[in-house]
């Protein structure tokens, strides 16, 4: 070798990643511009996403949006099918059904979110302390989370809701208890993967704290897994919200809970399907959108997961 | 490159046991290792992997959770690093002994700007400003000869090649000016041509900060090239140790002997074949007795001391010169 051609070692890459991959006199490419581009490709996941956002903006501008107030009762109208009046018809005391579908948005996003931040908060502070710590007092917090992986969370609902009461906050609080092991293990897995790897071990090396090490060093890396679980985390809160809510175990009437109002109208399926079927789509498709944009998120933020 | 006996010693590790618990049984990761490092010098530890190099290191700064040091000192300008507290143990490393990675590919944190993991080292030891730690890392890597610092600062690991990732990782461990550079096998992952040039800002650095590097490789071209003193390692023990000149052309034990035949000689004629060490490092658990190193010796003596007596570190001539052989007096006359 006479002349060796890259002196400076900038573009001699020892991974033998292609030249193009190293943008070195341009700007560099952000992270979240790059999940953007691949997000934006996944119709489905682009379609979630819109229908999320359209049902956040319903739930702020409800009170522009709905025609009726959530007890205002048509004393001419019981139980009848959808009109230009009553666009989703009104229910067994004449209360206009579409008024309460709307309002109930608000309900199900403030519990599915609310309740998917306290679940979270928990279990990345309990999963990260697990991965961090390991030895005993990280197989101490795992065992206690298989014993609340043995506890179904509906006997514990029905338990807050006894000692409680039946509203909006129980359910959040239930749901919050119960919702943190998943997050819990995901990311107990990534710290522990984590713990092995050299720039951890540098951080260490050079002096830094436990504390900084975990939020500063080690969690930003596990972001991923936890921003598609709590995506995906908000729609199963909602859809648990339903079921708790159907069960009569959630909030209470008159309070507009989806899952309440189908659990009101299944009495009269033959007669007046529009109680049930109304309330019903907007908890089904509610979920289904969260879904789609944690998959999607999911595949965006690792394209090496992609399977299609 | 001459050895500065008159220098401060900065670290003096004394008859260090360490080792780990395994389901086998205990490891003896390092067996009574004894050693000096002054202000200045470039100190190599030169070893197979197992030998105990690293693991030396990292219980230097008290790194391995798992390995309980059964016996010995590791005095730190005086203090005893056994003995410190995690608090003080964490105010030395990073800004008294700073450590250099293998693998600069995975010892950057992918998700922060390397400007910032830089200045995080000025913000935590030296309770620096943002912006003012943010001036220093610039500083720093403008100094390992990162070009154009301060734009590449804003950018992540990802956008720097494996040499400038080096680079980066050193500047880090130079930020607060620490007194001693650990640098495990710091050019294992780069390329030939690259090598040469971190190691070269590796010397610069020394004498810019006016500290010690601890040098751990296998490579003995390195060790030679920049090398003040050696110590050879071998299953956990002393081998030998002494400096590079004496090391190299007065070799006192048949394993460094064995080491430095096993390098191919550019200038030798074409088409001779390496010359090994036959067999494989012994297992740390199951040690041959006597002589670690006997089973592989070419000079052991059999029946002898060499399958019955551990060798005690012996002084070869009226340096400081040290080799962990029974017959350490013949193997010069073999080379």
């Amino acid at each position: 070798m006479t002349n060796p051609p890259h002196v400076d070692g900038i573009e001699i890459s020892p991974t033998g990643a292609l030249p193009a991959e190293l943008p070195h006199t341009s700007q560099p490419v952000g992270l979240w511009s790059d999940v953007w581009r691949r997000f934006r490709d996944n119709k489905l996941a682009v379609a979630g996403l819109v229908f999320v956002f359209l049902l956040i903006l319903v739930a702020i501008f409800a009170d522009v949006i709905a025609p009726y107030s959530i007890t205002e009762r048509d004393s001419s109208q019981f139980r009848s099918g959808p009109s230009s009046d009553h666009w989703f018809g009104t229910d067994l005391i004449g209360r206009d059904v579409f008024s309460r579908v709307v309002y109930g948005s608000r309900v199900s996003l403030r519990i599915g979110i609310v309740s998917t931040l306290i679940a979270m908060v928990i279990g990345v502070f309990l999963g990260a302390f697990a991965g961090f710590v390991g030895r005993w007092p990280g197989a101490l917090v795992m065992r206690i989370t298989d014993i609340f992986l043995s506890v179904p969370y509906i006997v514990l609902a029905i338990a807050i809701a006894t000692v409680f009461g039946r509203s909006e906050n129980s359910v959040i609080v239930v749901l919050g208890l119960t919702g943190w092991l998943g997050v819990c293990r995901i990311v107990r897995a990534s710290f522990m993967q984590l713990n092995n790897m050299e720039y951890v071990e540098a951080a260490h090396a050079l002096g830094f704290r436990g504390r900084r090490i975990m939020f500063r060093h080690m969690l930003p890396n596990s972001l991923q897994p936890i921003i598609v679980y709590g995506t995906i985390a908000i729609g199963s809160a909602i859809l648990a919200e339903a079921a708790l809510s159907f069960l009569q175990v959630g909030p209470q009437d008159p309070t507009p809970a989806w899952g309440l109002m189908v659990s009101q109208g299944k009495g009269d399926l033959a007669n007046a399907p529009h109680l049930v079927l109304f309330p019903g789509l907007a908890i089904s498709l509610t979920v289904l959108a969260f879904v789609l944009v944690g998959d999607g998120l999911r595949d965006a933020l690792d394209p090496k997961l992609k399977t299609r | 490159m001459s050895p500065r006996a008159g220098s401060e010693v900065l670290l003096s590790v004394k008859n260090l046991v360490a080792g780990f618990d395994t389901g086998e049984g205990r490891v003896r990761a390092v067996d009574n290792v004894s050693f000096d490092i002054r202000r200045g010098e470039v100190f190599s530890i030169v070893g197979e992997s197992g030998s105990g190099k690293s693991v030396t290191a990292m219980t230097i700064l008290g790194l391995l959770p798992t390995v309980k040091v059964d016996n010995g000192e590791i005095l730190w300008r005086g203090r005893d690093l056994l003995k410190v507290s995690d608090a003080e143990m964490r105010q030395i490393r990073g800004a008294e002994i700073a450590m250099i990675f293998q693998d600069p590919l995975t010892a950057l944190n992918p998700v922060h700007t390397v400007g910032r993991q830089v200045a995080e080292m000025a913000r935590i030891h030296q309770n620096m400003s943002k912006k003012h730690a943010m001036t220093r890392a610039i500083d720093m890597l403008d100094l390992v000869g990162i070009p154009e610092a301060r734009k590449r600062a804003s950018m992540y690991p990802h956008e720097f090649s494996g040499g400038m990732r080096q680079r980066a990782m050193i500047a880090m461990a130079i930020t607060c000016d620490p007194d001693l550079l650990i640098a495990d096998e710091p050019t294992t992952a780069l390329d030939v041509t690259v090598q040469a040039q971190v190691l070269e800002v590796l010397l610069d650095i020394k004498d810019n900060i006016d500290s010690a590097i601890m040098l751990i490789t296998h490579d003995l071209g390195v060790v030679a090239g920049l090398s003040d003193n050696v110590m050879v390692m071998y299953a956990g023990r002393q081998a030998e140790l002494g400096t590079v000149d004496e090391v190299f052309y007065e070799t006192s034990h048949p394993y460094t002997l064995g080491l430095l035949r096993s390098i191919p000689d550019l200038e030798g004629p074409f088409g001779q074949p390496l010359v090994p060490i036959e067999g494989s490092p012994p297992s740390l658990i199951d040690r041959p007795s006597g002589c670690p190193f006997h089973p592989r010796c070419s000079m052991a003596r059999n029946p002898g001391p060499c399958t019955t007596d551990i060798p005690e570190l012996v002084q070869i001539g009226t340096t400081a010169h040290v080799s962990a052989c029974h017959f350490a007096s013949e193997v010069s006359v073999a080379l």
